[in-house]
């Protein structure tokens, strides 16, 4: 249970995983995530940010533990179950993910259209979605044509149009500028101002200290729970300080 | 039904984009289609003919009853024959309405006909066969059977046109059985490459798809979409061009072949148009059914 007796709408539990056996990726990672918190998952490449994030919306499984997603274990799910946790999870990625060859509106309202939502229903929520992201007008221009901020933008826009209770958001900047990555954060930061959970895997420290946000760092195979105003540069000290895990 | 207006446009869509690949693929099947389309009409047209041959219309076997024989005669052949299962029908036609047929046959020699007193004509029966249990087999032990009898003075047959045709009409229905087997196989295989390019072009829609929460029919149901209107376009496209044929030679056989009679080729029933139809629908399904189902497990 978490402070202040709020129920976590996200509960990972001792989970581990390894790709090879000599060197497990990350093991006994343990941490709650309680209603619309903003939550960074850091720690340097390869540490398995992505990997427990891919867990979470269950393209992924694990080794051992659980995660508890509105207290049901999503890795426990059914395969026919999975869909459905998906539409209750916005999934934001570092190469956008979107279909380059059709139409802003239609990649936001694919979304919708897998909920079956009736045309009208969904032409409105695009059109919400689109304004809320600054790319009103942009109905018709393809994908492609976008810039790499703005299929970002999109690609938020696609992942909260659906109204899910947790975005997950995977290096959502690490491909943008400066200008285009903090109006990504600056999105993600109102969505979760209206009450959205947000969990973002980053590995860049700048941006943590420019936005602090409660931080679980991955280090080592270890996960390490920071609070607010931390310097980043001391998990690492703090991972390397912990027992190295075993193979 | 809130997705089937999605299934529609992801469809349609499908077609567009990879125009060239499901283009190429609606000729494939077409042309198999219309080899094994083609073999059913001849096949179909054959039977026809086998049909007039042995049909009640111009019996195949016709036994002349000896000159004064009872007037039970008949029943007496008939009852001779009843054990037969490829006999289909007994009919026995007396001297007047002989010569009736050969005055209708023959108009131009009517008053000749006339001339002629009626015991000229002498009462035959006709038998009937029946083209799908008669084989020569079959038909040579009729032949004997009523030759055998004391009644029948005289046996008159076309049995060398009888059992090449009928010959020729089973050679083109086992062909037909095993071009379209053949087909079936193949044009399955087609589709079913056809529609696996297809996936993997849209690689990123499905895996996009799947992370929004898409159900794996909800994936699949568009892909199976397209390999069903792909056969069945190709299967129209078939059905279409045999039927124009059959329309464009028809009049050209009355006159090269009038042996044929006056329809020497038939268009396919609509009985036959069903069953090609939802044949291809199969094939279709199947063929695309084949395609996601590993993809989607890859």
């Amino acid at each position: 249970m978490a402070a202040g007796g709020a129920q976590p709408i996200l509960e990972i539990r001792h989970v581990s995983k390894r790709y090879r056996a000599a060197r497990p990726l990350f093991r006994d990672v343990t941490f709650e995530v309680l209603p619309g918190e903003f939550v960074y998952v850091t720690g340097p490449s390869g540490s398995g940010k992505s990997t427990l994030l891919r867990m979470v919306y269950r393209a992924e499984t694990a080794d051992t533990g659980s995660i508890h997603y509105f207290g049901k274990d999503v890795l426990a799910l059914a395969p026919r179950a999975i869909p459905f946790l998906r539409r209750n999870v916005g999934v934001i990625l570092q190469d956008f993910k979107l279909i380059l060859d059709e139409s802003v509106y239609d990649n936001i309202a694919l979304a919708l259209e897998i909920l079956g939502l009736p045309p009208r229903e969904i032409y409105d929520r695009v059109r919400q979605a689109l304004d809320r992201v600054g790319l009103a007008g942009y109905e018709d221009i393809r994908a492609e044509d976008l810039s790499g901020g703005e299929q970002q933008r999109v690609a938020v826009a696609r992942a909260v149009v659906t109204r899910p209770s947790l975005v997950l958001a995977d290096e959502p900047t690490g491909n943008l500028d400066a200008g285009n990555a903090a109006m990504v954060i600056d999105l993600l930061e109102e969505v979760n101002a209206e009450g959205t959970t947000v969990l973002l895997a980053t590995h860049d420290n700048m941006l943590i200290a420019a936005r602090p946000h409660r931080t679980v760092a991955l280090v080592d195979g270890l996960v390490d729970e920071i609070t607010r105003g931390r310097a980043v540069e001391d998990v690492r000290y703090a991972g390397a300080a912990q027992e190295a895990p075993q193979p | 039904m809130n997705h089937l207006g999605y299934y529609l446009r992801r469809t349609l869509q499908g077609f567009r984009n990879e125009w060239g690949t499901n283009l190429a693929t609606v000729l494939t099947l077409s042309v198999a289609f219309i080899l094994v389309g083609a073999l059913v009409t001849v096949a179909v047209s054959l039977g026809r003919q086998v049909e007039r041959w042995g049909g009640v219309d111009q019996f195949q076997v016709t036994a002349y009853l000896q000159p004064g024989a009872p007037p039970g005669a008949a029943d007496q052949l008939r009852q001779a024959l009843s054990g037969m299962s490829e006999v289909r029908a007994v009919r026995y036609v007396p001297g007047d309405e002989a010569r009736k047929r050969l005055v209708d046959a023959f108009p131009e020699e009517r008053d000749a006909w006339k001339s002629l007193d009626s015991s000229f004509f002498p009462g035959y029966v006709e038998i009937g066969l029946d083209p799908d249990r008669a084989d020569e087999a079959h038909y040579r032990q009729l032949v004997g059977r009523v030759e055998r009898l004391s009644i029948v003075e005289q046996v008159e047959t076309h049995g060398d046109w009888y059992t090449s045709v009928l010959g020729i009409h089973r050679a083109a229905r086992v062909l037909a059985i095993a071009l379209g087997s053949l087909a079936i196989f193949a044009t399955v295989f087609v589709v079913s490459h056809t529609i696996r390019l297809n996936f993997y072009r849209r690689r990123r829609q499905v895996e996009v798809l799947r992370m929004c929460g898409a159900t794996p029919w909800f994936v699949r149901i568009p892909f199976l979409l397209e390999g069903l209107f792909g056969a069945l376009l190709a299967a129209g496209v078939a059905l279409g061009a045999i039927a124009l044929f059959v329309e464009a030679v028809r009049g050209r056989l009355v006159d090269v072949a009038p042996v044929l009679g006056n329809s020497p080729i038939q268009h396919l029933p609509l009985v036959a148009w069903g069953v090609f139809l939802c044949v291809a629908a199969a094939i279709g399904l199947t063929g695309a059914w084949v395609s996601v189902r590993e993809a989607l497990r890859a």
